[in-house]
């Protein structure tokens, strides 16, 4: 059959997939819209029998049977429908609504495929209503697109809400009033290419009131009788975000504390199990050298006598200059055994020490200063000391105290590569937040950003070559906590580095206070 | 132990990354992360990751450079590099592309295709 120039022109200019078929299935014409949904080519569908290409092989006879005049008869108004499930060349299964019309004068129907969802949703306009209540009454900030050109067609009270801007500022602007600008040209093609409700998308936004915060976002397309739509929920996360993080790093502590925990008891015993042997090594050694000293001149006798001979496979002309370097090496090692397990024995027996001490911390820094001049003045001489007295106090342990102030000034001195480079202490008081504060400040090598990351993990040094145990700032800042404070490090390699340590401050001035605990040893100086 | 190196600089953007990549834990893999590009350019070469989530738009040093730096001037082309590219414009692809990038992810991003991406270059099945 052929059909006339109007005909053709409407039948093909149509947004709506169509075709006209012959009694026996055959596809007479197709228009644009079937050749997209169905993926061939006009020519390989027209003048085929080829419905089983879309249609399942029981859903066939449905579509035959509609040119049945008892069909007909029934529906006589209205054009034959059927539901089937049309599939796509590339596997796409869409369930559809098939009009048949019958052409007059022909003995040919014209099918018009419509999704299924769009004609519930032309037909129950209440339900456009119900929508209305849901889309407005939502918790969730919705906006809806126009996906053609991702205009703000519409948003709800939650969405206002949400980026801080009325209904009207939203439809009129749109995305460029709280994405980020150089991800709004993705949004864009997210919801211009019509997505799939199953995928939530996360982007950074801005409220009005400029805090900058995260987003999910789920969109899904909803099909009206005029057009296609976007819906998109939005939800802030970010506070979802830090919540778990807080939870997360709680755990790490909590599994921290009783790893140390564990560690403690360890190292208790492991320290009391080292430290017997350790000290049969010192004692022994120094017996060793004595007996040394006594047996050397009879070994050198017999060298005169006899001429030169091995012992140990070494000749005794080279054994004179060696044993003496093995017994330092075997005291150096062991003393530095002792100067660990000893640190681990002060790091868990003072875990047990109580905190309830009132302390002047400018008097425990005094303390500290006057154990350490003869290393001040070995190290730098520029080495400035600013610590008022009258600060208030602070609650804690003085003997820690002491112990984080030696261990950060002794850092600080060994970070120097020269006399004249200055190392600074001051203790001040910040009123606003109630702290007092330690800071020491060197003009040594600095720390990398690398080193910095790892100096509170124990057992890390830099100084493993010349003796450092890597437990002296883990322990400062495991003490420093103890007195709910904080330790903070601001390096710069080649420049110098900065301790700031905070501690809470306690009512009642240094001097006026009864319960003020005594320092241990040494005197301000 | 592999290890997947996060690169963002934006916190929130970061810590959802770090909290969608945590269940690779369980298959042995170390979530690590820096906030910057230099920073990163220091991790990858002390932690060797197998794979970097690498933002672009960054203060200091921007994610091309970053990938250029270790694709091309340090030579460790054998780590997989995950661009977070928000433009999607093809001159940035292109940027990515030259840089040495292996592949990337469009911002707004879906962190299942993030875990599904990850988890495809580990070869670990979620």
């Amino acid at each position: 059959m052929k059909l006339s120039a109007l005909a053709y022109e409407l039948f093909h200019a149509a947004d709506t997939p169509a075709a006209i078929m012959r009694q026996d299935g055959l596809l007479l014409h197709v228009n644009d819209a079937f050749t997209g949904i169905a993926g061939y080519k006009k020519t390989q569908l027209e003048g085929k029998r080829n419905l089983a290409s879309f249609v399942s092989s029981e859903e066939i006879p449905k579509i035959l049977a509609m040119q049945h005049p008892a069909f007909h008869k029934s529906r006589a108004k209205k054009p034959a429908a059927v539901e089937i499930a049309f599939s796509g060349r590339w596997g796409q299964r869409t369930p559809v609504r098939v009009a048949a019309s019958a052409l007059p004068g022909t003995r040919t129907l014209l099918l018009i495929i419509r999704p299924a969802h769009c004609l519930t949703a032309e037909a129950t306009k209440a339900n456009r209503q119900r929508f209305g209540l849901f889309f407005e009454q939502n918790d969730a900030a919705i906006l809806v697109f126009d996906p053609r050109n991702c205009a703000v067609v519409d948003a709800n009270l939650a969405a206002s809400a949400l980026f801080g801007y009325r209904h009207d500022e939203l439809v009129s602007e749109g995305l460029g009033l709280f994405a980020e600008p150089n991800e709004l040209d993705n949004l864009i093609q997210i919801i211009g290419t019509m997505p799939s409700s199953e995928r939530s998308y996360v982007m950074t936004y801005f409220r009005r009131d400029g805090i900058k915060s995260i987003l999910r976002f789920r969109a899904t397309v909803i099909r009206m009788s005029d057009g296609d739509l976007v819906y998109c929920s939005f939800r802030d996360i970010g506070e979802e975000v830090r919540l778990r993080e807080e939870l997360r790093s709680r755990q790490a502590q909590l599994i921290h504390a009783n790893k140390m925990g564990a560690l403690g008891m360890l190292v208790s015993s492991v320290a009391h199990e080292i430290s017997n042997p350790n000290n049969f090594i010192m004692h022994n050694i120094q017996i060793l050298t004595d007996a040394w000293k006594d047996v050397l001149p009879i070994l050198r006798d017999y060298y005169q006598e006899h001429g030169d001979y091995y012992l140990g496979g070494i000749p005794l002309s080279e054994f004179e200059e060696v044993i003496p370097r093995l017994v330092y090496g075997i005291h150096d090692g062991s003393e530095r055994i002792r100067n660990i397990v000893a640190n681990l024995r002060e790091y868990v027996r003072s875990d047990r020490a109580k905190l309830q001490s009132s302390v002047d911390i400018s008097a425990v820094v005094m303390n500290a200063v006057a154990l350490m001049r003869s290393e001040i003045s070995r190290h730098t001489n520029a080495f400035q000391l600013l610590s008022p007295e009258g600060l208030p106090f602070i609650r804690g342990s003085a003997q820690k105290l002491e112990q984080v102030v030696i261990n950060l000034l002794m850092n600080a001195l060994q970070s120097l590569s020269d006399r004249n480079q200055a190392v600074s202490l001051q203790v001040t008081y910040d009123a606003g937040t109630d702290d007092v504060l330690l800071t020491i400040r060197d003009e040594g090598v600095g720390m990398t950003e690398q080193v910095q990351a790892k100096i509170l993990e124990p057992f890390f040094s830099t100084k493993l070559e010349r003796g450092g145990t890597g437990l002296g700032l883990y322990i400062s800042h495991s003490i420093v906590c103890e007195h709910k404070g904080t330790m903070r490090f601001t390096s710069e390699s080649g420049v110098g580095t900065t301790v700031t340590v905070r501690i809470p401050a306690v009512l009642g001035k240094a001097g006026h206070d009864e319960g003020r605990q005594p320092l241990a040893s040494g005197v301000a100086g | 132990m592999p290890k997947v190196l996060i690169v963002e600089d934006e916190p929130l953007i970061r810590l959802l990354l770090e909290q969608t990549l945590e269940g690779l834990e369980e298959h042995g893999v170390e979530v690590i992360a820096a906030d910057n590009g230099i920073v990163a350019i220091e991790m990858i070469q002390a932690e060797r990751p197998e794979l970097v989530l690498l933002d672009v738009m960054m203060p200091k040093m921007n994610g091309f450079e970053v990938c250029r730096i270790v694709k091309q001037q340090l030579g460790m082309d054998h780590v997989h590099i995950i661009m977070l590219t928000a433009k999607g414009q093809e001159q940035d692809r292109l940027k990515a592309i030259e840089a040495g990038t292996d592949e990337f992810i469009t911002k707004p991003f879906s962190i299942v295709e993030v875990a599904e991406r990850v988890a495809a270059v580990l070869k670990i099945g979620l």
